[in-house]
């Protein structure tokens, strides 16, 4: 007998029973648990330094979650297709970016609305080290949790695919930060929480060539 | 052994719902197809094939959730194996051009061109084996009737006939006569 012979009895004694939804039941294990561990860190790290200010404004806590939701169903979307080896990725994926250019459409009308005096404050006036540092700092347990998820997958690009993997994970991330977090500007959610989604993506990707290789 | 895509995606249907004998009868017949891809893209390299062959069903077995049933299995397995022999020359990439070989396999490994060549290795199963060697050295590879001629020991109008004969007898078969 030789060692194709041996290998092949040995694995079919475990024929393999998953089926379609196997890819997406693996990802959102991986994703809940990251999240968990994220949210359970926030939860902590909101008592000890309280995050965010708060400026009255109705409604910039629903389109910081808004946005983070958004980034995050796309970075999944993008996930979910990377899943396969026969995928490669395109310019077709760049639909991902949508919630991107509405939100910086939505922040321009909001920054030419106001007097120029106050673009600094819409800006920068919201605590932006506490928002990256919150995003940068949660988003490690939801990558790890989808790392794990991506160990019985097959992406055909590791660099790509961690960074959408560090897209997410800066995404849901940011997500926990809207809800601990106070108001801010509109301008404010897109610079900032934009910013640090890319941070998170571009060390993904990094990360990807070394975690992702299969 | 050949087998066609209609045939492994059975396979591997079977297997997926615990038929452990489907199981092993498909990782079988992945084999001399896993071995072939193997030495067309890396001459030179031949004694890695079994080697290559182990890491491709292995990475076939771990991450076998990312086949969808309603796709053909075929472009899956091949695009498995290609991350596989891309990653295995990684290192040596200079050595072996990996830049060519990428461009290779990407003309080579479209879903299409796939399905074409397990349809044409399907019908030429159907010709005598005189009649196949002829057909794929003139048609398939591109060699002259002479030099196939040459080649085989045989005079050039035998080798016109065996040909003549061959497609006559794939076309029968492809529109479903006898």
């Amino acid at each position: 007998m030789n060692n194709l012979d041996g290998l092949i009895e040995t694995l079919a004694r475990m024929p393999p029973k998953a089926g379609r939804a196997g890819i997406i039941v693996r990802l959102s294990l991986g994703l809940l648990i990251g999240t968990a561990g994220a949210a359970a860190f926030l939860l902590v790290a909101d008592g000890l330094f309280p995050t965010g200010g708060h400026d009255g404004r109705s409604g910039a806590s629903i389109v910081k979650l808004v946005y983070s939701i958004s980034l995050a169903t796309m970075a999944a979307i993008l996930l979910v297709q990377f899943a396969s080896p026969e995928l490669k990725p395109g310019k077709r994926h760049l639909f991902a970016m949508t919630p991107v250019a509405v939100m910086a459409m939505i922040a321009m009308a909001e920054l030419f609305a106001s007097p120029p005096s106050e673009w600094m404050t819409l800006m920068f006036g919201y605590g932006v080290s506490d928002c990256v540092t919150s995003v940068l700092v949660a988003a490690p347990p939801i990558f790890a949790g989808l790392v794990w998820s991506y160990r019985k997958l097959a992406p055909a690009d590791v660099q790509l695919t961690g960074a959408a993997i560090g897209a997410l994970a800066g995404a849901v991330s940011a997500a926990l930060y809207a809800i601990v977090s106070g108001d801010a500007s509109i301008c404010f959610v897109f610079i900032w929480f934009s910013a640090a989604v890319v941070a998170t993506s571009v060390i993904g990707g990094l990360l990807g060539n070394i975690f992702l290789r299969w | 052994m050949s087998a066609n895509e209609e045939q492994l995606a059975g396979l591997m249907r079977r297997a997926r719902t615990g038929d452990g004998r489907a199981y092993e009868e498909l990782l079988r017949r992945l084999i001399p197809l896993l071995r072939s891809y193997f030495k067309r893209r890396a001459s030179g390299h031949e004694t890695e094939a079994d080697d290559f062959v182990q890491d491709c069903l292995i990475a076939i077995h771990q991450r076998q959730i990312t086949y969808l049933a309603d796709r053909p299995l075929m472009p899956w397995v091949y695009a498995i194996a290609r991350h596989k022999l891309i990653d295995r020359f990684r290192s040596r990439k200079n050595s072996i051009g990996l830049k060519h070989l990428d461009e290779y396999d990407a003309a080579y490994e479209t879903e299409a061109a796939i399905n074409a060549r397990l349809d044409i290795e399907t019908l030429l199963e159907t010709a005598s084996p005189k009649q196949r060697a002829a057909i794929i050295a003139t048609k398939i590879h591109g060699d002259s009737v002479a030099d196939h001629a040459a080649d085989a020991r045989t005079s050039v109008s035998d080798i016109k006939v065996s040909i003549h004969r061959g497609l006559k007898a794939l076309t029968r078969f492809a529109r479903g006569e006898r």
